[in-house]
């Protein structure tokens, strides 16, 4: 990824974080290490990772509730933290959506909505709070209160309230970890329209990749205060930057392979090496996502299926190589399944070949390709 | 959470829903004897026929009621006032050893607030207390009275307010930071924030708080009789004493049940209506601190002054006057015999209280029907009426109808028993709902029969509240005083009786031992109920 600093970025760039270090709690451990990004206007951006990977202290800091020890944060071409400034949240002009939606009890729907509308005067509130209850589809609920709404009706309630003000940038903070998993799907899409049609500029966080790919523009994937890799969701699932990103964005097997001239020998089969640098003779991992493997039953196999997982629409299939007594992984269509114990070739055939060198979950990708 | 867990224990009866026959006879015995002084009193009232309307509009009875009313108002405001400003400062800001503020501002509430009063005459009472004799070097003879309005208002505000302070911080503690944060991401200022979501997510258990202490500002006997303050209780007392119209004082009785009713339904209201209030919790993080800057002194000497009118004066002074009278040379001969009347009385009545109060429980838990509730509403109208008012009702009742039975001990237990079971019942009831009914469910699939099944599940699983709600009973007896000063048989003294004649005779060495065990009785009621009141938050 190219991260070339560009201060006081104004138009596209609508959020700019620089070398931005936080250090938390007593211990002083940094849950934001060197954290540079960009955002551009009207963009989804998700920040991706594991629980404590810094994604909620990514959020806190642009909405203006963490500073920054070092570094330096813009928003729209302003400074609203480092060198000495402060711009407190209330100024920042970020509006956000949190976990808990938290939505103010004592008040209902439509007051919910207007409470960050003040200064305009009333007919404006008014039409601003119906525009915004037509956008999140909340007719009809505006005079109820929020313990009398479902958590989907409060995750509307609380992004329309953030929305009312017409902030630059919305920040959303899991925003779908308390909702009920059968609506959560739902709720995803619609959420993507609702931040399209309002043209607004946003960033959440999730540590579901599922959730992720599906909403957003570009996926920040990090890890222990750290970001692995920006891109779009293409990039990061097909194309992972290093190994934590190709383990973290979906399932993947690693197989174990020795490089020599043209090619990479494994067990499984040779990938043919195309233009690249890998010394000869190097001890590499290939990485294979299950639906790059395909499972072909023959009289005597390379491996044997071992598990079947039946889930409707695809077929995980377990299979156990007989060489290693490795399970590699394959999803298939599920029209047509055979039986556990079948002895299978497996046929790969990946869009490209990812490679890792075997240097643990910091490896780095060794045959990265444009996408 | 709360609300739904206890719908469903609730809901889940024992297969056939119906009580045994000897749970609902008990049940219709106790709610009889709460109902009888009320009626006791209804009758008294309606002898004075035509009279009545002459007494109802008299001056004095508006007198007494604006006296009462306006005690009640300033007392709840000034409360108030002083708990939501001590609980911001102890949870909000960075006030200075915060934890120790917060512990010392609730303490006051284990002065009993006769005991307080009395502290607060040894104190400031124009001749002969502390302060006076501090000063009569100076050539003063006598300080301004404390009796009357100032001391009144004083020694309520000061043992009550902790009850707002409790509610509310419990309710500033519980506040999810992400209100906060939200707020000022839609552009609220700090102050504005405080304003426009804050306090408006405090005023249910503000309100929750100062109808509580409403209700104690107008049903407290101690305080407005050792100030010569001219309330409802007061008036009653010496109606009674005066023996001249009986009929008066019940007509003023039952005026003043009909007011604290009122507030007591008012609180319920209120309660119910925060519960509604408070989502599921969100992630919890440590609340943003406001910084208090240059205004930290005024800060700590606002605690300060509370902690030490509330506390450290009522405890300093009782020492004092026990050291005082240790030099002069007084021995407390009685304290013996007076403190195991105390307990005497508080064991034998919390014994028939529990015996009783256990049966009323169930069947209002395990056996909710139509019958059932309004058997457990009723055994509810001992919260209502003040003591001052069960114990003129059984005085004129024992007097009248049982001569035998008037000044006995088993009348003042029988008073202890209306007075206190409704409290009993109560802690039994939040104990049994805990209690998920498939236990016994799975006793009786396994061959037990009801009884058995009481005895061998719900009672040994019931045993830690069984025993921290008799404590408190118990405890709550023992500093019970107009009951016990109108109805314990003659002779018959007790710590609270010691405390009052003291205080009355203003002889301070002689009171302040027996008040210093009070206090300390006080001091572990306190600790119960606040223990409680932790566990029940931790579920």
């Amino acid at each position: 990824m190219s991260q070339k600093k560009q201060y006081g970025v104004y138009g596209m760039k609508i959020i700019g974080i620089h070398d931005v270090k936080k250090y938390l709690g007593a211990e002083k451990i940094a849950a934001v290490n060197d954290l540079n990004l960009e955002v551009n206007r009207g963009e989804i951006v998700t920040i991706l990772g594991p629980s404590g990977c810094g994604k909620t202290t990514t959020l806190r800091l642009i909405a203006g509730f963490e500073s920054p020890n070092t570094g330096q944060i813009l928003i729209n071409g302003m400074v609203v933290a480092g060198d000495g400034v402060f711009v407190s949240p209330e100024k920042r002009n970020v509006g956000i959506v949190l976990q808990e939606f938290a939505l103010f009890p004592h008040l209902n729907v439509k007051r919910n909505i207007a409470f960050g509308l003040r200064g305009s005067n009333k007919k404006e509130v008014e039409q601003r709070v119906r525009s915004m209850i037509e956008l999140t589809g909340l007719q009809g609920l505006e005079e109820r209160y929020p313990f009398q709404l479902s958590g989907g009706q409060q995750q509307r309630v609380a992004l329309a309230r953030a929305l009312a003000p017409a902030p630059l940038i919305v920040l959303l903070d899991e925003p779908f970890a308390s909702i009920d998993p059968d609506l959560r799907s739902r709720m995803r899409t619609d959420l993507k329209r609702i931040l399209k049609e309002a043209g607004v500029t946003a960033i959440f966080d999730t540590h579901d990749q599922e959730e992720a790919f599906l909403i957003a523009d570009r996926v920040v994937v990090m890890n222990k205060g750290k970001i692995h890799q920006i891109g779009t969701p293409m990039q990061v699932y097909h194309n992972p930057n290093d190994r934590f990103v190709a383990e973290f964005v979906g399932h993947a097997d690693f197989i174990p392979g020795k490089v020599t001239l043209a090619n990479i020998v494994t067990e499984i089969g040779e990938f043919a090496l195309k233009g690249n640098n890998i010394e000869n003779g190097s001890e590499v991992t290939v990485m294979l996502r299950p639906g790059d493997v395909d499972v072909i039953p023959t009289e005597s196999g390379i491996g044997v299926i071992e598990v079947i997982e039946f889930k409707g629409k695809d077929t995980i299939y377990s299979i156990k190589l007989k060489k290693s007594g490795q399970i590699l992984h394959s999803s298939r269509s599920s029209s047509y399944i055979p039986a556990v114990g079948t002895e299978v070739n497996v046929g790969i055939n990946p869009a490209h070949l990812i490679v890792f060198k075997d240097d643990g979950i910091s490896a780095k990708n060794e045959m990265p390709v444009t996408l | 959470m709360n609300l739904s867990t206890r719908s469903r224990f609730k809901l889940g009866n024992l297969g056939p829903a119906r009580a045994s026959l000897p749970l609902i006879i008990i049940g219709i015995i106790v709610s009889a004897a709460m109902v009888l002084p009320l009626a006791y009193l209804g009758i008294r009232a309606s002898e004075a026929g035509a009279g009545i309307m002459g007494i109802l509009t008299s001056y004095r009875t508006f007198e007494v009621f604006a006296n009462s009313a306006i005690l009640a108002l300033v007392v709840t405001a000034l409360s108030a006032i002083i708990a939501v400003a001590a609980a911001f400062l102890t949870v909000k800001t960075d006030l200075p050893a915060k934890k120790f503020w917060s512990v010392i501002l609730i303490m006051p509430l284990a002065i009993p607030s006769f005991v307080g009063s009395f502290a607060l005459i040894a104190t400031f009472a124009p001749r002969g207390s502390v302060l006076q004799n501090l000063l009569a070097g100076l050539g003063v003879e006598a300080l301004p009275s404390i009796y009357g309005w100032p001391g009144a208002i004083l020694a309520l505000t000061l043992f009550t307010y902790p009850y707002v302070f409790l509610t509310t911080r419990a309710s500033l503690r519980g506040m999810d930071p992400a209100l906060e944060e939200v707020s000022r991401s839609l552009g609220c200022s700090t102050l504005s924030t405080i304003r426009r979501v804050i306090l408006p997510h405090l005023y249910p258990s503000i309100a929750a708080g100062s109808l509580l202490v409403a209700f104690y500002a107008l049903s407290d006997f101690g305080t407005p009789a050792l100030m010569r303050f001219d309330s409802f209780t007061r008036i009653i007392y010496v109606e009674y004493q005066l023996a001249f119209d009986r009929s008066s004082a019940a007509i003023l009785s039952l005026l003043l049940v009909a007011l604290v009713t009122l507030i007591l339904y008012l609180e319920h209201r209120v309660r119910s209506k925060a519960a509604y209030y408070s989502l599921g919790p969100g992630t919890k993080r440590d609340p943003t601190l406001i910084s208090l800057g240059r205004w930290k002194w005024a800060a700590l000497a606002f605690c300060g002054t509370i902690a030490t009118l509330g506390l450290f004066i009522p405890v300093g002074v009782l020492l004092y006057w026990l050291l005082q009278g240790v030099a002069v040379g007084a021995s407390f001969p009685n304290l013996g015999v007076i403190t195991l009347n105390t307990i005497y009385a508080a064991v034998v009545a919390t014994a028939f209280i529990v015996a009783l109060a256990l049966p009323m429980a169930l069947l209002a838990v395990r056996f909710p029907s139509k019958s059932s509730t309004i058997i457990e509403r009723l055994s509810y109208i001992g919260f209502a009426m003040p003591g001052i008012v069960v114990a003129l009702a059984l005085v004129s009742f024992g007097a009248n109808h049982l001569p035998m039975f008037y000044q006995s001990m088993g009348m003042l237990v029988f008073a202890y028993v209306v007075l206190f079971i409704p409290l009993s019942i109560g802690a039994i009831r939040s104990t049994l709902l805990q209690i998920s009914p498939r236990m016994e469910e799975a006793a009786r699939s396994l061959g037990l029969g009801a009884g058995r099944t009481l005895l061998s599940v719900t009672i040994p699983l019931a045993k830690t509240g069984l025993l921290a709600g008799s404590a408190l009973v118990m405890l709550t007896i023992m500093k019970e005083l107009p009951a016990t000063l109108l109805l314990a048989p003659t002779g018959f003294k007790t710590l609270a009786t010691q405390v009052w004649t003291g205080a009355e005779s203003a002889s301070f060495s002689y009171s302040a031992a027996p008040a210093l065990i009070l206090v300390a009785i006080s001091a572990i009621s306190v600790t119960i109920i606040l223990s409680q009141e932790k566990e029940s938050g931790r579920r």
